[in-house]
């Protein structure tokens, strides 16, 4: 017995460094970045000119929220906005961003390129009220801008830089050179010579810690969703009141519908009616009479950028009917969980990129879970938008609703939707499970079913998660099994959790404690 | 078919769907409306080398098209590099480094697009200065593409929206600039390319 479960976990090890491998060599396998210190000036006039025309007086690290629609985006985005020494609308600041180029390229070329680090990458030059289009209006994300303190002589290291950079081809892979690794290379080098590159995994939400020490508290730019929100509670307030006040919710209702519009439009429409822009055209022209209207279609203000480390480790026990007490030791690195506190990612978006769990009893070590990947979106609709809610996972899970507790590798998906109820405080989920994965015990099987998750944030240090699932094993000659759960967390400190579970299938029943703690 | 190999198929087109969601302009077909504005009426519009017709134009061009170029006698000849899509995809944080052309350099001209499928050319007079072509380019692209916040903080008297405009235009930031502005955007009728055609006035260039 104790050999079998010392075969499957070597078994399950070797599957998994085989793929970390193919990853990494397929990394290694694409061009270096390119050293940001190795080319010169073509010609000084063009430089002296282009330092005239960009000379700044102060330097933004500006962070773009996740995009829920979009799982490559769940990281965030990292550009550079520069306050000219000339006073400037901020509008019209420049923004220097690195990106890759997606011309003539399809979704699963980018995403392969992307993880292969052959898709071409830019530092790109754009106006500011581009990026506050692309980010808080198409997109629906808020940005947070941070100032960060750099000297004469480092600021103009950093156009320096720049102009040397901004019409070459530098590799974009979505690990380690990236917007955020790109950006931060550029900063660190302007601040210091002798700085060295990194070829490592980068977040863009970790520069912002890698430059703690230069950068002041950030202000806030809300998305669209929020700014209509907001609205649209405006309008309700006043829809009860005196006769000016009534007038002033229809100018803000106008200007409401007008903004809703834009935001219609500026997704991937192919192109507006002859009624549509008529609609549009008209709407513009009756707003603008409006006079003295309280809407807000921007909205700034300073916030704290709450967000947790993303490597998490802890410990715990287990205890069962039918099996011995099993103790627990997990590590997490990604990015945020459902117990986990944090401002910065959408509440019912989480994403980790590794995660074990092992579990220790006297027979051997076994794996509750390994996944190298795991993304779950869960957005009830918002103002703007019905998002479909879905999972997406990589790896090897213990199947607790098995009568023998059978390790199961392979893809774990689900897609559903969420409703939610004050103010997406209570959320309820229903996904359609979808898993071809391997049984280590009856091989390949396809498991499909429904899922219902319910998560209740009762404070903001306790919540609490119940999910029931449904699952059908095989589809030729169908078993069904059903299993809940229900997960209870308690943030005790900033740097430290205690989760408390209760799992019951139909073959046995566990009781889960576990402390896990953030490392820095 | 055995259940499995239809359960498998579901399951692909389950994850394709995933990843899928946010290109649907991509399957729509081999042609897609587009109008293209230019600064000058009547000229030469060409898809791969093939008169297609003349601006302002509205029609329908292939998807797979590789360049467009715009020309007029006494203009430089403007030439834009099509993405398969048009639209291309917004996957991530993507920039799609412009899908009919997001120029940064102002060698001949410059384009950008200010509503869906609907994109503006500049086309560069020969021996025009520089600078006049940049401030022009600059101030009517930010009056195209924000035209609807301009509404808004018209309607408010006030506003970031409102206040960049005014600084394009190089008027001051008082009650009679706000007052011209909304006179131009009544008079546009709210259309995108006349209000930034009567921004451009206002310069006085």
């Amino acid at each position: 017995m104790k050999l079998n479960v010392t075969r499957r976990i070597i078994k399950n090890v070797f599957i998994i460094l085989l793929f970390i491998n193919t990853v990494l060599l397929a990394g290694t396998s694409s061009p270096k970045v390119n050293s940001l210190l190795e080319d010169t000036v073509a010609s000084n006039q063009q430089w002296q000119l282009f330092y005239s025309d960009h000379a700044f007086k102060k330097m933004y690290i500006v962070f773009a929220g996740p995009y829920p629609a979009s799982p490559t985006s769940s990281f965030g985005h990292i550009f550079v906005l520069l306050e000219p020494q000339q006073e400037k609308p901020f509008l019209l600041w420049d923004a220097i961003d690195f990106s890759a180029n997606i011309t003539n390229i399809g979704t699963f070329e980018y995403l392969s390129k992307g993880l292969l680090g052959s898709l071409e990458g830019q530092y790109k030059e754009i106006s500011f009220y581009e990026k506050l289009r692309e980010y808080t209006l198409k997109e629906s994300r808020s940005l947070w801008l941070f100032p960060i303190q750099l000297d004469k002589e480092e600021s103009k290291n950093f156009l320096f830089r720049f102009f040397n950079l901004s019409n070459k081809i530098y590799p974009y892979r979505f690990t380690n050179s990236n917007c955020a690794s790109q950006i931060y290379n550029l900063i660190k080098l302007s601040i210091d010579d002798s700085f060295k590159q990194e070829n490592q995994l980068v977040f863009p939400h970790t520069i912002i810690n890698g430059l703690k020490n230069r950068i002041s508290d950030p202000i806030f730019i809300e998305s669209i969703d929020n700014l209509l929100k907001e609205n649209v509670e405006k309008i309700t307030l006043n829809t009860c009141s005196s006769e000016n006040k009534l007038l002033e919710s229809k100018n803000v209702n106008d200007a409401l519908v007008l903004n809703k519009l834009e935001w219609e439009y500026s997704q991937d429409r192919d192109h507006l009616t002859s009624d549509e822009k008529i609609n549009l055209q008209a709407l513009r022209k009756k707003v603008s009479l409006a006079s003295n209207t309280s809407y807000s279609n921007f909205k700034s203000y300073p916030k704290e950028f709450d967000i947790h480390p993303t490597t998490l480790a802890g410990g715990g026990l287990q205890i069962s009917k039918r099996e011995e007490i099993e103790y627990l030791l997990t590590y997490r690195f990604g990015i945020h969980e459902y117990f986990e506190n944090c401002n910065v990612y959408p509440a019912n978006d989480y994403l980790s990129l590794l995660k074990i769990e092992l579990g220790i009893k006297k027979k051997g070590i076994e794996i509750k879970q390994l996944m190298l990947f795991n993304q779950t979106s869960l957005q009830p609709p918002s103002y703007l938008s019905n998002y479909l809610s879905w999972k997406l996972g990589f790896g090897i899970r213990q199947k607790d609703e098995f009568r023998d507790r059978q390790l199961a590798s392979g893809v774990f998906t689900g897609l559903g939707y969420t409703v939610s109820l004050y103010e997406d405080e209570i959320t309820f989920s229903l996904l359609i499970d979808a898993e071809p994965v391997y049984l280590h015990k009856s091989g390949f099987s396809f498991l499909s079913g429904p899922e219902i998750i319910t998560l209740w944030n009762i404070s903001d240090r306790i919540k609490w998660m119940n999910c029931f699932k449904g699952t059908m094993k095989n589809i030729d000659n169908p078993e069904i099994y059903y299993y809940l759960e229900n997960n209870l967390g308690f943030e005790i400190s900033k740097k430290m959790m205690l989760l408390l579970s209760y799992k019951h299938s139909e073959y046995d029943n566990f009781y889960d404690i576990k402390l896990n703690f953030y490392i820095n | 078919m055995k259940k499995s190999s239809v359960f498998l198929a579901l399951f692909v087109l389950l994850c394709l769907s995933l990843f899928l969601t946010s290109c649907a302009t991509i399957a729509t077909g081999t042609k897609q409306l587009v109008t293209i504005n230019c600064n000058v009426d009547g000229a030469t519009v060409s898809l791969d080398g093939v008169n297609v017709g003349k601006t302002p134009f509205t029609g329908e061009i292939k998807k797979n098209g590789k360049v467009i170029t715009i020309e007029k006698e006494g203009y430089k000849t403007y030439t834009i590099a099509l993405s398969t899509s048009l639209e291309g995809l917004f996957w991530g944080n993507i920039i799609t480094g412009g899908t009919l052309g997001s120029i940064t350099d102002f060698a001949s001209g410059a384009a950008y697009k200010y509503a869906p499928a609907s994109y503006q050319v500049e086309l560069m007079a020969k021996g025009t200065s520089l600078n006049n072509f940049k401030q022009i380019y600059e101030l009517k692209k930010y009056a195209m593409i924000n035209m609807s916040n301009i509404s808004i903080d018209l309607s408010k008297n006030n506003g970031t929206y409102l206040e960049s405009l005014i600084y394009l235009t190089n008027m001051e930031k008082n009650e009679k600039s706000i007052e011209i502005i909304r006179k131009q955007l009544i008079e546009s009728d709210g259309d995108q390319v006349r209000f930034g055609n009567l921004m451009v006035k206002l310069l006085d260039i």
